[in-house]
């Protein structure tokens, strides 16, 4: 935790389908680390929300019923 | 005289031979051409890629710069085993659509017939053949 500034990578082509990860940096141990692309990340679950939210919606109806 | 010995096409000039890095997978040989190859380095932590495919399923820090790495054993479908005391990762450059990237490969056992050393001329599987399925690529948790 805490405050860094640090040197961003971006993902190789290799990974381009991992939307999730805007990029990489080294840490200061000369560990890699991925960082999070938030707003993608918002994108990912209110697409995966709403797609529970059709298929709850209808599984609670049945339930109701 | 005899040239069969080793190295052969470093030594023999023909212009049909290839300069390879011999690497095995499981029971099976396959050949990099050297000339791809960056270094081979002992397996270093790497960092578990979430979302990626299967077979690029990490990347790891090489000098400063973070490379994917790839798994040729479960690209090949090949079991998959624990690192041994032979274990190592290729570095390779190749270009992909245009853009330079480096991959790297684990691989078990750079031995060929033997011999310490992963260099050795051989007319053998060319890139695709590996292209179509990198390796093992199971490791521990950065």
């Amino acid at each position: 935790m805490g405050t860094h500034q640090t040197v961003i990578k971006s993902l190789s082509k290799l990974h381009a389908d991992v939307a999730m990860f805007s990029g990489a940096t080294i840490l200061g141990g000369g560990k890699t680390a991925l960082i999070i692309d938030v707003a993608q990340l918002v994108v990912l679950a209110q697409a995966q929300s709403e797609k529970q939210n059709q298929r709850g919606g209808v599984n609670e109806s049945r339930l109701r019923t | 005289m005899n040239r069969d010995y080793g190295h052969d096409a470093a030594t023999t000039h023909d212009d049909a031979a290839m300069q390879v890095v011999m690497v095995g997978l499981g029971d099976e040989k396959f050949a990099l051409d050297a000339g791809l190859v960056r270094e081979i380095i002992a397996p270093i932590p790497a960092t578990q890629v979430a979302g990626a495919r299967s077979f690029l399923p990490s990347v790891i820090n090489v000098r400063g710069n973070v490379f994917p790495l790839a798994g040729l054993r479960i690209r090949f479908g090949m079991p998959i085993s624990d690192d041994s005391a032979d274990t190592r990762i290729v570095v390779i450059e190749i270009n992909i659509d245009g853009d330079l990237s480096r991959r790297c490969h684990r691989r078990q056992g750079l031995r060929n017939h033997g011999n310490p050393t992963d260099r050795c001329a051989a007319d053998a599987a060319r890139w695709h053949a590996l292209e179509a399925g990198v390796h093992p690529l199971h490791h521990e948790m950065a």
